[in-house]
């Protein structure tokens, strides 16, 4: 009896979790960027390199250097081939080839038209409760 | 008799690995932060990139490691199921092997994967092979366990070291959906399916340090039925639905679906209660630190700092909070504050639990020495990391900073967080003698 019990819960708890993992897995919202082969390429470039020990995305990430979410429509591409060429007096030159940083730079701009960050005022609205939505 | 003696001397050899990776993931950390302050200098001579990689994977490698060791100790304890001694040991030399290759890897500079998990992803199933022998050996030891007058028949701390041990296997996987086409090919959805891994991971392993420091406070045969309580139940379900649905908290800025955001904020919220019963049984039992045990100091050390992580966590949670937070030190402060003042101060609690009986009334008395000079380093790096982020973030916030005005660089606070981590890498190294001392003549 208790057995069944048990087995009941558990089938209810994975039953509301699988579903709603699948609800977050396949979210397309209207921002979603799908990658080129190129992006991708570079998006695999960025974790050979571990960019993200000293960079953020979205905030997220380490906080040595700035984020890197705008960086392309702050700075613009030459700028960030430049600096992941010669690297600067402190961030490491890496050692990246030409093709390896063309595909980098590609998957930055897939990043920086997918969203915004740091936000700007206008970017966002709060609401009464504390939470706030993008505005965007 | 033989096979207990033989188990026992692997998990005690699981608590000493635990140790060496503490104490060199403090060190390195110390090194890195260096670099991290001074790079026009120390760029190539100490590579921040890979000293960060090595920091994260060595403190994360104590926490599980610890954990194990004290899972596999308590649950034999309790339920006088056995192991097969050669798995355990499979268990322990693989890990010690993984490990070292995932360091190699950092040091030949070969990386691949990402934050937190930056080896080579083939190795990840060396972790994963690794994790279901841990399942199995346990899950049988514990299957047949019945506590009477128990809700569901088991004492509360062995649900939670089940729900920690299947719920890592799925957020494991989880974190590796990004080789997929379906995630890796996306921006937004990648990031977000990153962080629901990465959320319930860490909730995951707070499962197994939790249940831990339940099945250590309950010891005293006055708190026992505690564990079988409803109360401790109810609060075990806050738990679990934060693991599984409170991750969102880290992804506000990015602009995926909205429902997701805000039932995280409000799932969150629910960290009120158990702040709340915290304070509560702080006003009923007084929290005291006496004697001469530093199994109880450290408990009670991690029960402060659940306090105090509690009240950031919860803050930098309500969005319209986070958006000030989110992308600072402030962040950093939540994730050292809980890794070290949490789940450090509990599985060393732990450690201290099971070798106080071997341990000299002078080691006694140096170990809560430790405990002080410790807990006045990190509440010292704490509040900088705070402060820090605090400076920060207006800096941030203003499009036209250039960026070297905010980073760490040029963030004179870092320094007292640079100062204060000394006091504590000396007091976990201290610590890490007395006991792998103490574990190693126990194991001969
Ligand atoms: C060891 C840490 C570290 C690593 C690894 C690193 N960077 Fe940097 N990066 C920095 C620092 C620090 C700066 C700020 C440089 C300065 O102002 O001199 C920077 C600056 C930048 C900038 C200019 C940002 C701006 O807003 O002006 C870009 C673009 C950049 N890095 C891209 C990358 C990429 C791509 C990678 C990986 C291939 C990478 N970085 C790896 C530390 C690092
Ligand atoms: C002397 C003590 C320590 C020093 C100087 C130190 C230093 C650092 C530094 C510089 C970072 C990188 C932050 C960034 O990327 O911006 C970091 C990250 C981290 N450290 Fe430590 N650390 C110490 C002790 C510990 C301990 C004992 C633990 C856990 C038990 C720990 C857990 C972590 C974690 C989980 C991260 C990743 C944080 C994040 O991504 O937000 N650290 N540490």
């Amino acid at each position: 009896m208790k057995a069944k019990r048990v087995f009941f819960l558990l089938f209810l708890f994975l039953l509301f979790m699988f579903g709603y993992s699948w609800q977050v897995y396949r979210a397309f919202p209207k921002r979603e960027r799908l990658l080129s082969d190129k992006a991708y390429q570079g998006k695999l470039v960025f974790q050979k390199y571990h960019c993200i020990a000293c960079h953020q995305l979205y905030g997220l990430g380490g906080f040595m250097g700035p984020d890197l979410t705008n960086v392309i429509s702050r700075s613009g591409e030459a700028y960030v081939k430049t600096i992941l060429q010669y690297g600067t007096a402190r961030m490491p030159r890496l050692g990246l080839t030409q093709e390896e940083i063309e595909a980098v730079v590609a998957f930055l701009k897939a990043v920086d038209s997918s969203g915004r960050f740091p936000l700007k005022k206008d970017e966002y609205k709060i609401q009464w409760y504390g939470d706030y939505y993008l505005h965007y | 008799m033989e096979t207990t003696t033989s188990t026992t001397r692997t998990y005690r050899h699981f608590f000493i690995v635990a140790l060496l990776c503490l104490s060199a993931g403090v060190w390195i950390g110390h090194l890195g932060l260096w670099s991290y302050l001074l790079p026009e200098h120390l760029k190539d001579i100490l590579p921040f990139r890979m000293l960060r990689a090595m920091h994260v994977t060595l403190v994360v490698a104590w926490i599980f490691a610890a954990a194990i060791g004290g899972v596999y100790h308590y649950i034999q304890k309790e339920t006088q199921g056995n192991y097969k001694p050669i798995l355990l040991k499979i268990h322990l030399w693989g890990y010690v092997l993984l490990g070292g290759i995932i360091l190699l890897s950092y040091f030949l500079n070969r990386y691949g994967g990402r934050e937190y998990w930056a080896f080579p992803p083939p190795l990840a199933i060396g972790i994963a092979v690794l994790w279901l022998l841990f399942a199995w050996n346990t899950f049988k030891a514990a299957w047949n366990y019945k506590q009477e007058k128990c809700l569901l028949e088991w004492p509360l701390y062995l649900w939670m070291w089940a729900t920690g041990i299947l719920f890592f296997l799925y957020t494991f996987t989880e974190v590796y959906l990004w080789t997929l086409p379906f995630f890796g090919k996306t921006v937004l959805r990648d990031i977000t399916v990153q962080w629901k891994a990465y959320g319930s991971l860490v909730g995951s392993w707070n499962m197994m340090v939790y249940g831990t420091a339940l099945y250590l406070a309950t010891r005293p045969e006055a708190f026992r039925s505690y564990a079988c309580s409803k109360t401790a139940y109810a609060l075990y379900l806050i738990g679990l639905a934060n693991l599984i649905m409170g991750w969102a908290h880290h992804i506000y800025p990015v602009p995926t679906y909205q429902w997701i955001k805000t039932l995280a904020y409000f799932i969150s919220m629910t960290e009120l209660i158990v702040l709340g019963k915290l304070l509560w049984d702080w006003y009923r039992f007084p929290p005291r630190f006496q004697g001469p045990s530093p199994y109880r100091y450290y408990l009670i050390g991690g029960d402060i700092w659940v306090f105090l992580n509690l009240l950031l966590a919860i803050a930098i949670s309500i969005p319209a909070v986070n958006l000030y937070a989110h992308g600072t030190h402030l962040v950093v402060a939540h994730s050292m504050g809980t890794t070290i003042g949490i789940n450090t101060h509990i599985l060393l609690a732990s450690l201290f639990y099971i070798s106080e009986p071997l341990l000299s009334e002078h080691q006694r008395r140096r170990s809560i020495t430790f405990f002080y000079l410790f807990n006045i380093g990190l509440i010292i790096f704490w509040l900088g990391l705070i402060v820090a982020g605090f400076h920060e973030s207006p800096l941030i916030g203003n499009p036209t900073t250039p960026h070297i005005k905010y980073l760490p660089q040029s963030n004179q606070w870092m320094w007292v967080v640079l100062i204060a981590s000394i006091p504590i890498a000396i007091a976990i190294t201290g610590i890490t003698t007395i006991l792998i001392k103490r574990l190693l003549n126990a194991v001969s």
